[in-house]
């Protein structure tokens, strides 16, 4: 070990209070005569400070409620969900017409997102951004098709004077299945909440590929925007209780962007 | 242990919370009791009391501030699940941090979501001046910690992000003290390096 090794970790042990009082006063005087050493102890500090810092979006978090809930809920394995009634593709085809967020252009930068219970004051601007990402890991802005074997990346935008605090991603495929993208649902008996998104961001990457079983044909990626975590198990139940239609959403504070795709077997 | 063993005898099953002392005066391994004993609201108090580091600590070791609050609930519901099975020996915080760094692990192993920091071209992101500027630090100093050997970069996150001492950490790893303060030093005299400021 070098000698500037020996100053380096020492200084390290001084910042930590891990010295002898003999090493202490050399290290001391080392400061004293050295700009650089301060300037690295400083460097140190620093660190340490960001490292120790609160992390503002995720202050808020309860995680109370949901680990009672998934203490309680029983073991079911997290996919394939499916909706119980034959009515489901019936409710598919329909709700693209029922659906708020249809209306709005597809796969704008950007859309006004209102749920029926906001006041007019708070309006909120709020959507996704959706790439579709193939064998070559090449983005692609999401047209109208997607193989089955690409995988998709999101980013997400949330501006206006009162902008929401959380976004799930999932999509419900020709089968009815729901498939989660954000937040992550892959462990039995578990209930993942939202994820904490910025105020403010404008096309914020979600920097994950992800990959899922989808079935081919009609496919519904669903941006649920909101202002208090909500829940996997509480949205699918919506999901299914309504055989899809999601026009009317339970949730006072939030909003939901659906965007049309169709799966193809091949590579568009 | 036989102390708090004697108090598991006076908790009844699906009782309310103990009379004459509010249950976030009692300490974890106290909490872990009475949630065995079914005492409503014990659990919660854990989690109130523990979370917050807990997802500082897995915001930073993964890299994603999306993914730490599924890690942490599933490291909560493990340790509610084995509550029968906890063995009170005043080392709570050495076991809910070792089931966290588990977690915080597999996760980034996971087969099926597979991490790609650049995958969006960067003329589509469009953060605000402001928000980089607000947490371009932190962001520098997450991003310098993810170059870190796994071992280092847990004992950072355990020492400055969980705020634990050298000899949790140590009983959290299952390695001696010396190894801990050896890891540390070298992992923030790395990261110090990594940040480019040498």
């Amino acid at each position: 070990m070098s000698a500037r090794k020996v100053d380096r970790l020492a200084l390290v042990a001084y910042l930590e209070d891990e010295i002898t009082p003999s090493e202490q006063a050399r290290i001391e005087a080392h400061l004293r005569d050295s700009t650089e050493a301060r300037r690295e102890l400083l460097q140190l500090q620093d660190i340490r400070d960001a490292l120790s810092g609160a992390i503002p979006e995720l202050e808020s978090i309860d995680l109370a409620p949901a680990v009672r809930r998934a203490a309680r809920a029983p073991y079911a394995p997290p996919a394939p969900r499916r909706w119980a009634s034959p009515m489901a593709l019936a409710g598919l085809a329909a709700c693209a017409a029922i659906v708020l967020w249809v209306a709005l252009p597809e796969r704008a930068p950007e859309f006004r997102a209102r749920s029926v219970s906001l006041q007019p004051r708070r309006e909120q601007w709020a959507g996704i951004q959706v790439y579709r990402v193939g064998p070559h890991n090449d983005p692609q802005r999401l047209g109208d098709h997607l193989a089955q074997s690409d995988g998709l990346l999101f980013s997400y935008t949330n501006l206006g004077a009162h902008p929401f605090a959380y976004l799930m991603i999932f999509s419900i495929d020709a089968r009815g299945a729901v498939r989660w993208y954000h937040p992550a649902y892959e462990r039995e008996g578990t209930d993942p909440s939202s994820i904490p998104i910025e105020r403010g961001a404008a096309q914020a990457p979600l920097a994950e590929v992800i990959h899922q079983d989808l079935a081919p044909g009609p496919l519904r990626i669903g941006a649920l925007f909101s202002a208090r975590p909500l829940h996997v198990l509480e949205v699918e139940a919506f999901v299914q209780e309504r055989h899809g239609d999601l026009s009317d959403l339970p949730w006072p504070d939030a909003a939901l962007e659906t965007i049309p795709v169709e799966v193809v077997s091949r590579s568009p | 242990m036989s102390d708090t063993g004697a108090r598991l005898t006076l908790v009844q099953p699906g009782a309310p919370a103990p009379q004459g002392k509010a249950l976030a005066a009692h300490d974890d391994d106290e909490l872990m009791l009475l949630a065995r004993a079914n005492v409503e609201g014990a659990f919660d108090v854990l989690v109130h009391r523990h979370q917050r580091r807990l997802l500082r600590v897995a915001a930073r070791y993964l890299g994603r501030h999306g993914a730490a609050a599924d890690v942490v609930q599933n490291t909560f519901l493990e340790i509610y699940r084995a509550r029968a099975r906890y063995q009170c020996r005043g080392r709570f915080q050495a076991y809910l941090y070792r089931v966290l760094l588990n977690e915080c692990r597999m996760a980034l192993r996971s087969v099926r979501r597979q991490r790609q920091e650049t995958a969006i071209p960067a003329d589509t992101v469009g953060l605000g001046e402001s928000q980089i500027l607000m947490r371009e630090r932190q962001r520098e100093v997450e991003a310098a910690l993810g170059q870190l050997s796994e071992k280092l970069r847990e004992v950072v996150l355990l020492r400055y992000s969980a705020d634990l001492a050298y000899d949790e950490i140590a009983q959290v790893l299952g390695v001696p003290l010396g190894t801990v303060k050896r890891r540390l030093f070298d992992g923030m005299d790395k990261l110090r390096r990594n940040l480019g400021e040498s």
